[in-house]
């Protein structure tokens, strides 16, 4: 064999030809054997014009996201218009409804919040309004500090009849534990915002007039089986956590059999 | 083996994403083990654009991710690179995206759903491998 037919022989080796059909699979950036261009022209264009469509893809989505969350309504307010009155200050829907739902929740309480946003609105159109269902809210604050002045504050708002408004403010702003969103300030701030009677709600919030009855309340809540918010206690029938969407109209729906 | 990656982390990525879509849709909350940041998080308005949840966008680029990188396993040498940048233009959306979410939950929420955080690290070891796919590929060629 000769020096030249050597050489041939180890290049083959190296680069061996491909056959007509065959496939080169799954080998990325492995094929620069096959003897052709492994990457199409204008390569590095195509990667940057990929890198700028997915990042405007990417900013497209977010920028969608912040004009939907600046168009959401805000959770309504006209709600406080079917709220009684004394003891039932913090309650909605007809004084005489068949089934009364108390729910247990602490203002800091992210799953309380998630139930209000998530289980209130179909519960309000289906049985509130339609004088089936009447909710009363109870505190059990257990958190922490914020929890009690959160509680306090809209104990405060009652005081003028507008403990609604102001408890859809709390849902709305909640934001972490004891962080600040429930401080005292901001309280006063939203209650201004609502347009509340401002010497008055100081007067309640700043030497803390309901703070023993806030503890109480939670204790009255342990009594009764509370340990956990929010729980639900639907002419009775203590339910913990948020339940599904159709739970809680089978449970309402079965307590409406009963009074039929 | 090397081009499986892809796929099963878009498989992932897209259980993650859908079991998210199907519970908002169904008006539940997901399982978070008793935390509550799961529900905070999904019951924010940041998680749904005009009603549309937010979840199940994700979803839909992983379903196509899963679709791209799968063919791709199955295609001619010629047609990697092209594939190969339709993946990555994709996980780069999806960065883009999770990036944002994750800021929101930290900074604005101050609240953490951990099928969101697995679903933005699934994100970004996606982007990695990607990235370093582009790399290779670019290697390769300057070498021939």
């Amino acid at each position: 064999m000769t020096g030249k037919s050597d050489k041939v022989d180890r290049t083959n080796r190296r680069r061996p030809p491909q056959q007509s059909g065959q496939k080169a699979r799954g080998t990325l950036g492995k094929d620069p054997s096959s003897g052709a261009p492994l990457l199409p022209p204008h390569w590095y264009l195509m990667l940057g014009l990929a890198s700028v469509l997915g990042l405007l893809l990417g900013t497209a989505v977010i920028v969608l996201d912040l004009i939907s969350v600046a168009q959401t309504p805000k959770i309504s307010a006209t709600a406080s218009t079917v709220g009684g009155q004394g003891a039932d200050r913090r309650s909605r829907g007809d004084p005489k409804a068949p089934v009364v739902i108390s729910e247990w929740s602490d203002f800091q309480c992210p799953a309380c919040r998630a139930f209000a946003l998530t289980r209130e609105p179909a519960l309000d159109e289906q049985y509130v309004t339609t004088g089936k269902v009447r909710i009363v809210y109870r505190n059990y604050a257990f958190l922490g500090p914020e929890s009690f002045w959160a509680a306090e504050a809209a104990e405060a708002a009652a005081d003028q009849g507008r403990y609604l408004e102001y408890r859809n403010l709390l849902w709305q702003r909640q934001k972490g534990e004891n962080q600040g969103a429930f401080k005292v300030e901001n309280l006063k701030a939203w209650a201004a915002e609502l347009g509340l009677d401002m010497a008055k709600f100081n007067s309640v919030l700043d030497p803390e007039v309901y703070r023993d009855a806030i503890t109480a309340e939670r204790t009255e809540g342990e009594g009764l089986g509370v340990m956990a918010t929010p729980t639900l206690m639907i002419n009775g029938r203590i339910i913990e956590g948020v339940p599904t969407a159709d739970r809680l109209k089978s449970l309402i729906e079965e307590e409406l059999a009963k009074k039929r | 083996m090397r081009g499986w990656f892809v796929p099963v982390l878009a498989a992932l990525g897209l259980a993650d994403a859908g079991y998210l879509s199907v519970t908002h849709l169904q008006g539940e909350l997901p399982a978070c083990g008793g935390y509550a940041g799961c529900a905070q998080v999904n019951s924010s308005p940041y998680a749904e654009i005009f009603g549309i949840p937010v979840a199940a966008l994700g979803a839909a680029l992983y379903v196509s991710l899963l679709a791209v990188s799968l063919w791709r396993l199955r295609a001619p040498a010629n047609h990697l690179p092209v594939a190969t940048l339709a993946i990555y233009a994709m996980v780069l959306a999806g960065t883009v995206v999770m990036s944002y979410l994750t800021a929101l939950e930290a900074f604005v929420l101050h609240a953490y759903c951990y099928w969101c955080l697995g679903l933005a690290f699934i994100t970004l070891l996606l982007l990695i491998l990607v990235v370093n796919e582009l790399w290779r590929l670019g290697s390769a060629t300057r070498r021939v």
